[in-house]
């Protein structure tokens, strides 16, 4: 991943954007689009509608780009655009279809066979247990609630500090220390004899 | 230790896995940490989670790459986005007097097509008639332009007629007659 540019940088391109230069946008898409996918990937679950997400959420953000006033940074500000679009667009394809945890065999990985272990020889008994213990895992995610489930993978995943989660699930920093502390408890407590 | 105080163990002990304390809470967990063989358990369940989430809910590689990304979005910035409708109404002033002329009419229409209906004629004997014991009838006339009402109460012994005119005017007269039954 591209190491992160310093705040000033991206006000820059914003202002030049804001005064209506196209082409300004086109550094801060490339500096933020990869985590952008990743965000969207963690709520959306494939690859391809990730992109699509992302996609719309940068042109959403550009239209709105005069709305963006600096008092947090465009990355949060825009994290938080492409969160709440990966979240519609969940909702809206669950409401069409029944999700189930068989349908991860679609995405690019699949929790049985994590792309880390899946050719390790060295161990096989191992890499079972870890398979195994990942589609526990999915299980276990899947009883939190949305709100409990996401923040724990913008935390785990995507590693975002608190104060970014808070901004981007738009909730008080309580609540997302709140959300996480009771999102890890209960999968420590459900997959206890796996850990 | 009561469940409480676990509890606030155990959000510390996550709090300072994500490296968000203080230097002085940090030092708190790391205390705790050393001294209690369960705490440490804890922090390495939530570690092996956070890693199990890594590989099943992270993407390994992002396609596709940057530059691919930008072309596929750079078009879609460049097209202009419908606006809002009641921007097209402020922003194209020949449209809000259109609508507010449709609107001017279509009340205009509605109070006309409320005047057109008659207004009730006046029915007295109506409201005599629901009265017990009481008859109310009316009496063909040879008379042009008038009505002859007749009104007869037993309970009353009184017999009353209306004769109804409408004058030059237009307004209605009555003229009445009572007669009481003797004996």
């Amino acid at each position: 991943m591209q190491k992160a540019r310093p705040v000033d940088e991206d006000q820059q391109w914003v202002e030049r954007c804001q005064a209506g230069d196209l082409d300004a946008f086109e550094p801060l898409v490339k500096q933020h689009y990869e985590r952008a996918v990743r965000i969207a990937y963690g709520v959306v679950r494939r690859q391809e509608d990730a992109v699509d997400v992302a996609q719309n959420a940068f042109l959403k953000a550009y239209q709105k780009i005069s709305d963006f006033s600096g008092r947090s940074r465009f990355s949060t500000w825009l994290y938080r655009i492409v969160f709440n679009q990966a979240l519609d667009y969940k909702r809206k394809r669950d409401r069409r279809k029944v999700v189930s945890l068989d349908t991860s065999e679609e995405d690019g990985q699949h929790p049985r066979e994590p792309a880390a272990l899946v050719d390790s020889a060295e161990n096989p008994r191992e890499a079972a247990y870890a398979g195994e213990m990942e589609a526990q895992l999915e299980r276990a995610l899947e009883t939190l609630s949305e709100e409990h489930r996401q923040v724990l993978i913008l935390r785990e995943v995507q590693g975002l500090s608190y104060e970014e989660i808070a901004e981007i699930a738009q909730c008080p920093l309580g609540t997302v220390m709140s959300r996480l502390h009771h999102a890890r408890r209960a999968l420590r407590e459900t997959l206890a004899q796996w850990l | 230790m009561n469940e409480q105080q676990d509890e606030q163990t155990d959000r510390l002990l996550q709090a300072w896995l994500d490296g968000e304390l203080s230097e002085e809470q940090r030092a708190q967990a790391e205390s705790l940490l050393a001294s209690n063989e369960e705490h440490r358990q804890r922090v390495e369940a939530y570690e092996k989670i956070g890693a199990s989430l890594r590989r099943t809910r992270g993407l390994e590689r992002v396609e596709p790459s940057a530059d691919k990304f930008w072309n596929r979005l750079r078009p879609q910035l460049s097209r202009p986005s419908a606006p809002p409708w009641w921007r097209v109404l402020w922003l194209r002033p020949a449209y809000s007097l259109a609508l507010a002329g449709a609107a001017a009419a279509v009340i205009l229409v509605a109070l006309w097509v409320g005047t057109l209906k008659e207004p009730p004629v006046p029915q007295p004997a109506a409201t005599l008639a629901s009265e017990p014991g009481c008859l109310v009838d009316f009496i063909e006339t040879e008379v042009e332009d008038a009505t002859l009402v007749a009104y007869h109460s037993e309970q009353d012994d009184l017999t009353v007629l209306w004769l109804f005119t409408d004058n030059d005017e237009g307004a209605t007269g009555a003229h009445s007659s009572t007669e009481r039954q003797s004996g």
